[in-house]
């Protein structure tokens, strides 16, 4: 086996859905170009602080299941998000703390009973075209990150060294997120929130919703309950966004997610709040939600507040 | 437009009842202001995204009413019509009887009828680069196929009446098909990656079955 000092990572197992995800492609939606990035861009952030990379920097995103990776370099690393622990070899060693690894090391991060994704971040750049300012995967247009699509078994990912600044060695305990089985969502009133009936609009506040099994980086089928329509126009197709929930006529919410389509034709009930989009990605199939109404001046305030608590520790952070 | 019709989320504005003329005028505004982080036009509609961290509420919406009230002046710069190499071949274009039914013409006219129609870019959506024709003739609806296809060709043309699709690569599909074009309407590479622009007047011009494989094999090399 080639043990030399190859500029590479090598994927041994990529699990579920592993892919190269960075910062969200920006102001391309008129072109139909979903946001896609990370779906959770605080664990990212937090994961390439510590290896000092700019918060939208490319890492490597996992999807429930163990993935594991032969570092074919030296180098430093780092695992936030759903992982509660990752294995160095045979070690187990904590997330969210800058590991060093040397060529030939493995690295394991296995599968958590909450949340959803996980993040590695490398100190060297994952060396994929920068595309329309990100390097993102898009599945859907099969860009960006590696040929556009899921890391494989067997990938082999090109690095290069990169200018590294100022490293925390750990995240702060007090600032790791801890995913649990039950979410908290607030929303706005959708653009045709008024075509619900009104004991569906109390519906969409007073319901336990649980997540379907029905889910991916697109979105979530809510289960839990069946809203009804009051008015049943053909609504003409227009811009979703991440964190929209439409209503289809079937009656079952769908919350979008970062690779959402850009336009739809479905009623847009509500829109999960700007401050609360990171935890869309994080959610399991069966997890709890309870959706909590604010107008947008009390949504705003709430984001402000969060950018400021953020920004102390990520400077550069950036939520979408 | 008075009577404004806006509605507000926390980070994004949507302005409702536009016609194209309308959207495609205050999308041009709307850049030339610099605040938005995203603008977006739907068939009748354009939303406009921003950072509330910079931007309250009250403040968003009284930028995105002066581009209601038209207090900024701009003539519209439309993007150069386009001309789609398009082929008609029964091969390429699979539901061409599906749709001389519905419109009531013979399946030979279906080329020439769709050539004849006025077509202009309303807005992108469902896959990157896809883009939603309007055509300007009042057309009957044509309903979407029973059973949709899992892969649809890239370059196909699909039609629902006044609404044509045009796929920019392979993907799932309800639309019926009547013909396939000689032209790339997504490429990463290039600026802008999506070949057609909302406001953007669009023709087809048929191409003969060997014109189009010369033109996919000079792709190709």
């Amino acid at each position: 086996m080639g043990r030399g000092r190859n500029m590479t990572l090598t994927v041994i197992s990529a699990g579920l859905q592993t892919s190269i995800q960075g910062a969200p492609y920006r102001g391309m939606r008129a072109s139909a170009i979903p946001a896609s990035g990370a779906v959770d861009p605080l664990s990212l952030a937090l994961a390439n602080r510590l290896v000092g990379k700019a918060s939208g920097a490319l890492a490597i995103e996992m999807t429930m299941t163990d993935a594991k990776f032969r570092a074919d370099t030296d180098m430093w690393i780092a695992v936030t998000g759903a992982a509660r622990q990752l294995r160095i070899n045979d070690t187990s060693v904590p997330t969210h703390t800058r590991h060093k690894v040397h060529s030939g090391d493995s690295i394991a991060v296995p599968a958590s009973n909450a949340g959803v994704r996980s993040y590695l971040s490398l100190s060297h750049d994952i060396d994929v075209p920068q595309i329309l300012g990100s390097g993102s995967t898009c599945f859907s247009g099969r860009f960006g990150g590696l040929d556009g699509r899921a890391l494989k078994n067997g990938d082999i990912l090109p690095l290069k060294t990169a200018a590294i600044e100022e490293v925390q060695t750990i995240t702060p305990p007090e600032l790791r997120p801890i995913f649990s089985n039950a979410f908290l969502l607030r929303y706005t009133m959708g653009p045709e929130h008024g075509w619900l009936t009104h004991s569906s609009a109390d519906m969409l506040h007073t319901a336990r919703w649980s997540a379907s099994p029905r889910m991916d980086r697109m979105g979530i089928a809510l289960g839990g309950g069946m809203l009804e329509l009051a008015k049943n126009d053909n609504l003409t197709s227009g811009a979703v966004f991440p964190g929209t929930i439409q209503c289809p006529p079937g009656g079952q919410p769908f919350l979008l997610g970062v690779d959402g389509q850009t336009s739809g034709g479905y009623p847009r009930i509500a829109q999960i709040i700007r401050a609360d989009r990171h935890l869309i990605g994080q959610i399991r199939p069966g997890d709890n939600i309870t959706l909590v109404h604010k107008d947008a001046a009390q949504a705003q305030q709430i984001y402000r507040q969060k950018m400021d608590f953020w920004r102390q520790y990520v400077p550069d952070i950036r939520l979408d | 437009m008075s009577g404004a019709d806006i509605y507000h989320a926390d980070d994004w504005i949507l302005l409702r009842g536009l016609d194209s003329d309308e959207i495609a005028r205050r999308a041009v505004t709307a850049k030339l202001q610099n605040v938005w982080q995203e603008i977006v036009p739907g068939i009748d509609s354009l939303a406009l995204k921003y950072d509330p961290y910079a931007l309250n509420a009250k403040d968003a919406g009284e930028i995105a009413l002066r581009i209601i009230d038209g207090t900024t002046h701009i003539e519209t710069i439309a993007p150069p019509p386009i001309a789609l190499p398009i082929c008609y071949d029964t091969a390429f274009g699979p539901d061409q009887t599906v749709v001389a039914r519905h419109l009531d013409i013979a399946v030979s006219d279906v080329p020439q009828w769709h050539m004849a129609q006025e077509y202009h870019v309303a807005m992108l959506g469902f896959l990157p680069g896809f883009a939603y024709l309007r055509c300007a003739a009042n057309i009957p609806d044509i309903p979407r196929l029973n059973i949709p296809r899992a892969q649809v060709a890239a370059g196909s043309v699909g039609l629902l009446g006044r609404q044509c699709g045009l796929y920019p690569m392979q993907g799932p599909g309800g639309w019926p098909i009547i013909g396939r074009m000689a032209a790339r309407l997504f490429d990463i590479a290039a600026q802008p990656p999506a070949a057609l622009s909302p406001g953007q007047r669009v023709m087809f011009r048929a191409i003969s079955r060997i014109e189009f494989e010369a033109a996919e094999f000079g792709a190709r090399t």
